[in-house]
């Protein structure tokens, strides 16, 4: 089984909610970001071909993580799981919270296995000044931490 | 595992524009990956993406062109696109060493640097140059210099240094020409300093290197340049540039993407002109 997660844009609820291409969001806007996740092992069994979704047993966490090559960047956080549809979950973001653009991370602990699988260009997040990339601090330190499977 | 440095030393300016220390933000100079939304408007806008077969290419396709687009240019750029962590040992030359230890990190540009040190071969870390007297002026086209004329007027230590002993080493060095795999620097590089932001030009790049690659594709299952129907004493011709259409993108494409890059490489890297006089 490899899992994989497809991002859900304008989610009004479990029977109203479409899939997209990726997130887009905007630097420093509260968020709360809803995907499904689905088993590209499985198809659908219609003619589509499309993967089918992964409902994964009760009590099983799943953590979402933007990787950063910095640590103290790198933010992780737990996501919730639809109450009326297994396979939809949601994770908030804070306005404090900046995460990258880019791939993203998942991590499913459905007792006793461990899922691990990455979504390749699923965040964009639109800078709030696009004149330049900015400065990086200096003299700090720096705590290179890869995440799993970079290792 | 972790792994832990005790200094960080940027330049203190943005990677693009190059140097730059504030901007006003009136104009848009980074921007996030290009989408698939963004590759379609941006560079295939009008153009039939349908296969003589029926086949077409969905949005997963052209993410999935975007990603090797963007491996595919920092192959041809040879810069990092993400600020990634890198470990290297540079040899050791008496000239670049009597020119302020000129050293030209195999990636560029360096966002950030932490680490400079003589590390024998066994690993052991013989000498650290500190951090103060590390130069970062040319980081944005990897070269990295070590000035220290800061302790020599009037700093009496510097801290940070490890194994103050290996200090000899540096002037033992004079009477070598060259050492291979002598100074290991750990550094960041990647033409942007905000992680998932890149610069536009770069965005651009990579935009034509896909749009090239989707048209490639389709051009080549193209096989039709003109169609006529008879029955029954009428009948009804047409002709068109066949895959023609798509050989004129991809041409004025190509063209664009090579000034590009040229430009793109005078930015991040050095160029080199050899003449006699």
């Amino acid at each position: 089984m490899r899992l994989s997660a497809l991002p859900i844009i304008n989610y009004q609820g479990v029977n109203s909610f479409c899939t997209g291409n990726q997130w887009t969001i905007r630097s420093g806007d509260p968020n709360t970001l809803y995907f499904q996740l689905i088993d590209l092992d499985a198809s659908c069994g219609g003619n589509c071909g499309c993967p089918q979704r992964y409902i994964p047993a009760a009590g099983s966490i799943l953590v979402v993580t933007f990787p950063s090559i910095d640590c103290m960047s790198t933010i992780q956080i737990t996501a919730t799981q639809n109450a009326m549809d297994g396979s939809i979950w949601s994770i908030p973001i804070t306005a404090a919270q900046r995460p990258a653009g880019g791939a993203v991370k998942f991590s499913l602990t459905s007792a006793p296995n461990t899922w691990n699988f990455s979504v390749i260009n699923l965040l964009c997040v639109e800078p709030i000044n696009g004149g330049s990339d900015g400065a990086l601090a200096d003299y700090g330190t720096f705590d290179y931490n890869p995440s799993f499977g970079e290792d | 595992m972790s792994q832990y440095f005790k200094y960080t030393k940027s330049y203190g300016t943005a990677m693009y524009p190059v140097h730059a220390e504030r901007t006003s933000g009136l104009v848009q100079r980074v921007e996030p990956f290009l989408t698939p939304e963004q590759l379609k408007s941006r560079f295939l806008k009008g153009i039939p993406l349908r296969f003589y077969n029926g086949d077409v290419f969905t949005d997963a396709d052209f993410k999935d062109r975007i990603y090797l687009a963007q491996n595919e240019a920092e192959l041809r750029l040879k810069i990092t696109i993400t600020r990634e962590l890198r470990k290297e040992k540079l040899a050791f030359k008496q000239e670049d060493y009597k020119a302020y230890i000129h050293l030209n990190a195999e990636q560029a540009p360096l966002c950030t640097i932490h680490q400079l040190a003589i590390v024998s071969a066994d690993k052991n870390n013989i000498f650290e140059i500190p951090p103060e007297w590390i130069e970062t002026a040319n980081f944005s086209k990897g070269i990295i210099n070590v000035i220290p004329l800061l302790a020599a007027y009037g700093v009496n230590s510097v801290q940070g240094a490890v194994g103050n002993a290996g200090i000899a080493f540096l002037t033992v060095m004079d009477g070598l020409n060259w050492v291979p795999a002598y100074w290991q620097i750990q550094y960041t590089s990647g033409v942007s300093n905000a992680e998932g932001l890149v610069p536009t030009v770069v965005n651009e790049y990579i935009g034509c290197i896909a749009a090239i690659a989707i048209l490639s594709e389709i051009a080549a299952t193209f096989i039709y340049n003109s169609q006529s129907q008879t029955q029954d004493g009428i009948s009804q011709s047409s002709s068109g540039p066949g895959p023609r259409i798509y050989f004129l993108r991809i041409e004025e494409l190509n063209a664009k993407m090579e000034v590009l890059e040229k430009k793109i490489k005078a930015i991040f890297s050095q160029k080199f002109f050899v003449g006699n006089f």
